[in-house]
Parts: structure tokens; C-alpha cells; sequence
């Protein structure tokens, strides 16, 4: 059955590259990769299986070919009508992430290590206890939270404000959900129970879903935090990084921001023009407050309109003669994707 | 300090009134500053003569431990018991927090070093300006090159407690034969030292010793659902494969109403912590573990220890069913084996070790982190610079002595008489007791399973359901 999911991935009509899928998944975030996710429309989806086995991917992506629920084509593979069957019973009978952009914006492992920490130790203050087995956890995560409780000036509030807030999170999701969810944590005097254990008590889940739920809660959870004001975002704040971009792209974005020039950029920056644009493609495909018209000029969009008509996904850059560069024509083609998306 | 004073500490300290045998004598000499090997079994509060010790002395004390998961149930321990001042330097650090932690390394009242990083110049030079009140080597057979569980980075202990000043120092082990014990002192100590040993013996007169054998699995596996039915709980069984422990996990849910779970290295920490967690609490009735499963737990009431493996030698076998009856209270321990089960153990223990064309085509690289590993073994012999042939010639003995450790356990399944009088003469012991049906069960005989039944008590509630979210909430936090 695991292979099913990479089934959601895929189009009825539009052919994909599971290589592209499998980059978008893992959060390798060139250009090209990019480029083909926003396309395949599925760049939420970025850094939502870091992890994932190259291999193995391959070796399900093909055993669905085999079993006829994909179709090679010469631009990739796309569901038959058994593949869409498919995945319409995957979807109605199987747990899906259900934000999956939010594992752009937190660190899910830092985040993952520091949250059954900070459910016991707050639990356990609640009753101002101080002898229980600490959760396994890496020392930064307990240093994190360290860190975090030494600028809590009235420590007494912490449980009562952490209930309230799990209460008004859960309370919007399935009754169901919420209790798979705190089932797993360690809280005074009650040990969690292991997905293996939960599936035996709830076996309408598998324990991969349960750990799915367990992720995608935890993660929404983050975010609900960071959304409100108070402690708890300083707690994340360290985790989360909300601009999308990676580090370098965002400080060439904020110069681009500023009206300087590509060249201005690299100049400053002391990088190459090459690289540069990159960042600027990955800014416009990654953000939507780009200002294309800073880059295309007037002339050359007049170039452009007039030269390609249709779907952008079938433009190609040599039907321009060499007139505009390259970098002109992915952004145009970019800001017109959009514009249909 | 007299007895009665260290009583007193004891008290205020962990709240017990009495030493356990072996503990005070170890106490007591490193109060008059003399270094000392501890041979005490599993469950007899090893770490406590160093905690206790370092408390008194308000001086900083180095742990050096083999095993990350052993580590880290102590510190457990030691954080539970109210220590906040503990830190473990492990490979397993980022640079960050390493970096962090040396900066403020004298804030720290117990320092647990993993043996790798005394590889490490920094860390030397940081621990070396400190004050050490006391160094401590657990596991310190790791240290003999001859044993089981030689760890080539143990060597460099020596040079590392000169380093220290030769700070009074406690090496632990839980069993060694008189020759290990030797090798131990010889690799770490000076020869113009003083040397005092404290051992307590490996016996433990309320663990009632079994085996039993089968000719297939199938039959192993019969046996083994008809007693976990009949055995009072909690137990552990030992396997030596993560596989075998899921699938026998599996098997006993099915077959019985038992409360079980596998244990093993390929779990997730947290569900490690959550199913150790449980059976300490009592919400599990057995564990199926690997060896993993145990080292540093610290468990009063385990009624049975079964292997349904044969362990690799009788020093393991000791230890593993060390974990029953730590209460005092009437235990089990029963190995259960079939013919096959010698090929399979064989075969494990050969393969741990580097054979004639492992060394033949052996790569020497850098430092490595995983030091366990035969590659390990094996670059520390090329860093020495041993010729091929020599290094071909200590691993052949090795695995000699890898066989006929087996040999004794086989030995020891097919005595004619006492296996306790057996097993305490491998370990250079004299039994003090005599045998009695309170004792082992002699070859032929059956093991008298109704001895050790349970006695139908009320059985706590086995959970059947998720509980509610929103009650889950009112226990974890209690408000006003
Ligand atoms: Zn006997």
C-alpha cells in the first residue's frame, strides 16, 4: 500500500517527472526543480518527506507503472483511469497531510524533538514535581527550552495557558484526531502509548498514518503558535523561518527589494551574476510580491506577448531568436503560470 | 567517616537505610583515597558508589561509560533523583552544544564521557584543568583486550588519567573472571599503584536457574505461549535478533492476554522511552527484547528473565537474567535452545569478528565515530602498526576464545549437575549454598512452571480504548 500515495502526486491530464515529485519532497530546491514543482502545482508539498529513500521511491514509482495506475509518456507519467481510481480511494480511506506548506516555514525535526519535551515538563509543573524520567530527547531541544522557560517571568500561568490553547487547536479538528494526537505524549503520572499500540486500539488507522497525523498536528500546532502573540511564538520563533526563501536567496531578494540590479547584487555580494538570477527565479516562483516589470521591460513584453500565446508550460525559449536573455523568458513564463494557476 | 555517618548520607541522599553488600566496602575505600576495581553483579547499585562519592567529596566526577543507551539511564537516574548538574560528551553532540558545554564543563557535577571522545584534544585539555574529585570506568572489562567486549578506545584511559593527575578512580564491571580482573588493573592503573579490588558474587540465590529444550521452534514456541500464560509478571525475554523479538511480540499478543512489546535498537527514541516507561510503570506485563533492553533499568520486581536465544557466553547470560528478583523475591530464569540455536550463536559471534580476509583487505581511514564496529578493532591494530600476519594471529584467538565461551554456555545447558555450581566456578567462585529445589533445575528433570505461577490476583484493567483527548488535558495540567 505505501506506494499508493505517491499516486496524489500526479495528473490525469498533465504529464510529470517523478524525479521533479521526489526533489519537491525532499527539498532540494534548484531552480529547474523549482521551476517544474510550480508547474505540477505542487510546491506546498516542499520539504514534507526530507528523508525520503531515493531508491525506494523508484522502485514504487515503478511498481506503479507496472500495475497500470501510471502511463510513461515522453514528458512523464500521468494516472490512467485505473491510476485515478486509485487515488480517489487513497484519498477517501487514507490520512493525508493536510498543510503540508507549514514544513516550509518550521523545522519539523527541531520542533518534533522540543514539543513532548515541553508538553511533560510544563505538565509536570503543574504539579510542582520535580522527580519523573525525563522524555528521550537530543540536548539541544532541552537546551531550547531552557532557554525559553529562563524568560518566563510567572511560570505558575504555563499550564494553564499551554491547555487552553491544545483545546481551542484540537477543538478544530475531527474529536478522533485529538485523541490520537494526545495519546501519544507523556504528560504527569501517564506514559504515551507507541503507534503500534494506538493502531490496536483505533485500527481504522495504520500506525504510518498515525505518525502522519502525529507530524501534521504537531506542525499546525506550531503554527497556530506563531501565529498568536505571546511566549509560546518566542519559543518557535527559533525554528521557523516564515520568508520561504533560503538564506542567501532572502538577502539578494531584500536587495532586489531595494531596487538594486542583478549586477548590483552580485557586485555587493561578492557572488555570480549566475547565481544571482538563480535566486531571483527561486524569489519569483517562491513569492508573490515579485516585481517582474523591475526585470522585463516595457519593449520586452511587447516582445514576449507577441511571441507566445497558450499554455506557458509549452513555450520554448528558442522561438525567440536569441532576442531576449533567457533569464527574461523563464521569468515571463513564471509570472504568466501565475497568473493562470 | 564511619559507617554510621556514610549511613546517614545514604539516608539523606538516595532514602534508603542500608548499603547493599559490596557498596559500602567500595565507598569507604575511595573516602580514603584509595582506587579501586568494583566487581559487583547487575542490581546491586553499581552507580550508586560513585554518585553517593561524588556528593560527599563536592568535587566533579568523570564517568566514563561504553554504551550511549546505558548513559543515558543513568543520567535519567541521576536527574531523577534531583542531580541536575549531569552532561553527557558524546559523539552524538553537535559542535554547538559540545562547544557550549566545554565553555561552562566546571558548572558540571557529573561529567559522562563516551571512550571516543578522549580522542579528542579539547575535551582533554578542558577536563584536565578541572578538579576531579573521582574518575570512574564502567564496564571496565571493556578494557581487556582478551574479552568479549574489547573496546580499543579504553585503552587510552591510562594515558588520559595521567593526564588527569591519576585522580582517585573507581573502574566497575559487573562480572570478571580472576584473569579479566587482572587485565583491568594492569590497563589502567600504575604498576607502583596500590590496587584494591571489592568483589561481590555473581550469585543470586532467588533466581531459580532452568533450561529447556525443544527439537523445533515450533516447539520452542508452544512451550514458551504455555508458560507466559501460567508465569507471573513482569518478564523480559531476550533474543538476539530484532526480527525474531517483533515476530515473538506478535506471536504472544495473538496467543495470550498479555500486555507486550518488542524493544529493540530500530524503534524510535521515543518509542523506546514510552515502552521502557510502561513496563517500569507496570503497564506491560513482558518485554521482547534484544540485549538492548535493560542496562541501566532499574526495575525492582521482573519475575522471569527467558532467552529465547542462546546469549553469547555465560558473562551475558549473568547479567541479562540479573534483571529478575532485584526485590529478593523468588525468580526465574530459563534458556530455552533447540540444536540449531548453537549454529545460529556461531554464527553471530564469528561474524562480529574480522576474519583472515577482512584483515587481508582492511582500508585503514580516519577516525570514525561508530567504535564498536570490527573496522574499529581493526584500525586500532593497524594504528599500532602490527604486522598483517601478527593481527591475523590475535583474531584467530579471539575467536577461539569467542568458542569455547560458547562451549561453556553449552557446558553449562548439559551439566548432570548443580548449573549454579557451574556457573559459579566459570566465574572462579565457591557456591555457598546448597542445591535444593529453591535452586536449578537438573538435567531430565522438568521445571516446575506451577512453582512460579501466578497466583490470580486482580489484574489491572487492560486499556481497550484511546482516552479523551480533553481528559488526557485535565490530567496533564492541573489547574486551579
Ligand atoms: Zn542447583
Amino acid at each position: 500500500m505505501g506506494e499508493k500515495k505517491w499516486l496524489l502526486f500526479f495528473s490525469e491530464t498533465q504529464s510529470r517527472r517523478p524525479i521533479v515529485i521526489r526533489q519537491i519532497l525532499c527539498n532540494k530546491r534548484t531552480v529547474s526543480n523549482l521551476y517544474w514543482g510550480m508547474q505540477y502545482h505542487i510546491l506546498d508539498w516542499l520539504n514534507v518527506e526530507p528523508t525520503l529513500d531515493e531508491k525506494k521511491f523508484d522502485l514504487q514509482i515503478n511498481k506503479l507503472i507496472k500495475n497500470k495506475y501510471l502511463l510513461a509518456t515522453p514528458k512523464g507519467l500521468v494516472l490512467t483511469a485505473e491510476g485515478i481510481f486509485q487515488k480517489k480511494e487513497y484519498l477517501d480511506n487514507t490520512y493525508v497531510i493536510s498543510k503540508p506548506y507549514i514544513f516550509q516555514y518550521i523545522n519539523e525535526k527541531r520542533w518534533l524533538e522540543l514539543l513532548p519535551l515541553l508538553i511533560q515538563v510544563i505538565s509536570e509543573l503543574s504539579y510542582h514535581n520535580k522527580k519523573y524520567y525525563v522524555v528521550n530527547s537530543p540536548l539541544r531541544a532541552q537546551f531550547a527550552l531552557k532557554k525559553w522557560l529562563s524568560l518566563v517571568k510567572d511560570r505558575s500561568e504555563l499550564p494553564q495557558v499551554l491547555k487552553q490553547k491544545l483545546l481551542t487547536f484540537l477543538g478544530e479538528f475531527p474529536h478522533e484526531y485529538g485523541n490520537i494526537f494526545m495519546a501519544l505524549f507523556t504528560g504527569h503520572a501517564n506514559i504515551g502509548q507507541t503507534a503500534e499500540q494506538i493502531t490496536v486500539l483505533i485500527p481504522q488507522f495504520s500506525k504510518e498514518e498515525i505518525l502522519l497525523l502525529w507530524r501534521d498536528l504537531s506542525m499546525q500546532f506550531a503554527f497556530f503558535l506563531l501565529k498568536e502573540d505571546g511566549l509560546f511564538r518566542q519559543l518557535i520563533a527559533p525554528f521557523s523561518n516564515l520568508s520561504q526563501l533560503s538564506k542567501s536567496t532572502e538577502i539578494s531578494y531584500q536587495l532586489f527589494k531595494e531596487n538594486l540590479t542583478a549586477n548590483k547584487i552580485a557586485t555587493q555580494r561578492n557572488l555570480k551574476i549566475s547565481t544571482i538570477k538563480e535566486h531571483l527565479l527561486e524569489s519569483a516562483i517562491l513569492r508573490n510580491d515579485f516585481s517582474y516589470s523591475k526585470i522585463i521591460t516595457h519593449d520586452d513584453y511587447s516582445i514576449l506577448m507577441n511571441t507566445f500565446k497558450g499554455n506557458p508550460i509549452d513555450w520554448e525559449y528558442r522561438q525567440l531568436d536569441n532576442k531576449i536573455e533567457f533569464f527574461k523568458f523563464r521569468l515571463f513564463q513564471i509570472e504568466r503560470s501565475k497568473n493562470i494557476g | 567517616m564511619d559507617s554510621s555517618q556514610l549511613k546517614n548520607f545514604l539516608k539523606h541522599y538516595y532514602g534508603y537505610s542500608d548499603f547493599k553488600r559490596g557498596q559500602s566496602e567500595i565507598i569507604e575505600n575511595l573516602l580514603e583515597g584509595k582506587s579501586t576495581l568494583g566487581i559487583l553483579p547487575t542490581g546491586t547499585g553499581k552507580s550508586l558508589c560513585y554518585q553517593l562519592t561524588g556528593k560527599i567529596l563536592k568535587k566533579t566526577v568523570i564517568v566514563i561509560s561504553p554504551l550511549l543507551s546505558l548513559m543515558h539511564d543513568q543520567i535519567e537516574q541521576l536527574k531523577y533523583a534531583g542531580e541536575k548538574k549531569v552532561i553527557a560528551l558524546t559523539s552524538e553532540l553537535s559542535f554547538v552544544d559540545k562547544q557550549m558545554i566545554l565553555a561552562n564543563i566546571s558548572d558540571y557535577s557529573f561529567i559522562y564521557l563516551s571512550p571516543e571522545m578522549l580522542k579528542n584534544d579539547l575535551v582533554e585539555k578542558k577536563l584536565a584543568m578541572l578538579s576531579i574529585g573521582l574518575l570512574v570506568v564502567d564496564e571496565a572489562h571493556c578494557i581487556s583486550q582478551w574479552g568479549p567486549d574489547f573496546r580499543p578506545d579504553y585503552l587510552r584511559i591510562k594515558k588520559f588519567r595521567h593526564l588527569l593527575h591519576n585522580p582517585l578512580t573507581l573502574a566497575l564491571t559487573a562480572t570478571a573472571t580472576n584473569n579479566v580482573a587482572q587485565d583491568i588493573q594492569h590497563n589502567l592503573f600504575s604498576n607502583d599503584e596500590k590496587k584494591f579490588v571489592v568483589r561481590r558474587s555473581v550469585d543470586r540465590p532467588n533466581i531459580f536457574l532452568g533450561v529447556h529444550e525443544t527439537i523445533s521452534n515450533y516447539e520452542k514456541n508452544t512451550y514458551l505461549i504455555d508458560i507466559v500464560k501460567k508465569l507471573k509478571s513482569p518478564g523480559i525475554i531476550y533474543f538476539s535478533s530484532k526480527k525474531q523479538a517483533n515476530k515473538i511480540s506478535e506471536l504472544l499478543k495473538a496467543e495470550t492476554s498479555l500486555r507486550i512489546a518488542p524493544y529493540h535498537a530500530a524503534l524510535s527514541s521515543r518509542d523506546r522511552y514510552m515502552t521502557q516507561h510502561q513496563f517500569m510503570e507496570n503497564q506491560l506485563d513482558i518485554i521482547c527484547a534484544t540485549s538492548a533492553f535493560g542496562m541501566g533499568i532499574n526495575k525492582k520486581d521482573v519475575r522471569f528473565v527467558i532467552h529465547y536465544h542462546l546469549p553469547s557466553d555465560l558473562e551475558s547470560y549473568v547479567q541479562e537474567i540479573g534483571r529478575a528478583g532485584r526485590n529478593g523475591e523468588r525468580s526465574l530464569a530459563i534458556l530455552l535452545y533447540t540444536k540449531a540455536d548453537i549454529n545460529l550463536q556461531e554464527q553471530l559471534s564469528i561474524n562480529s569478528l574480522p576474519d583472515d580476509f577482512d584483515i587481508e583487505n582492511f582500508q585503514p581511514k580516519g577516525t570514525v565515530a561508530n567504535v564498536s564496529d570490527k573496522e574499529n578493532v581493526l584500525q586500532y591494530y593497524f594504528e599500532q602498526g602490527i604486522p598483517t600476519s601478527e593481527i591475523k594471529q590475535i583474531f584467530l584467538k579471539r575467536r577461539q576464545e569467542k568458542y569455547n565461551k560458547l562451549m561453556y554456555l553449552l557446558e553449562y545447558i548439559e551439566t548432570p549437575s548443580c548449573k549454579r555450581k557451574f556457573l559459579l566456578q566459570y566465574f572462579d567462585e565457591e557456591m555457598q549454598t546448597k542445591h535444593g529445589v529453591d535452586c536449578c533445575q537438573l538435567k531430565g528433570e522438568p521445571i516446575n512452571i506451577d512453582y512460579f505461577k501466578c497466583e490470580k490476583e486482580k489484574k489491572e484493567q487492560i486499556i481497550n480504548q484511546v482516552s479523551d483527548y480533553e481528559d488526557i488535558l485535565d490530567i496533564f495540567f492541573k489547574t486551579l
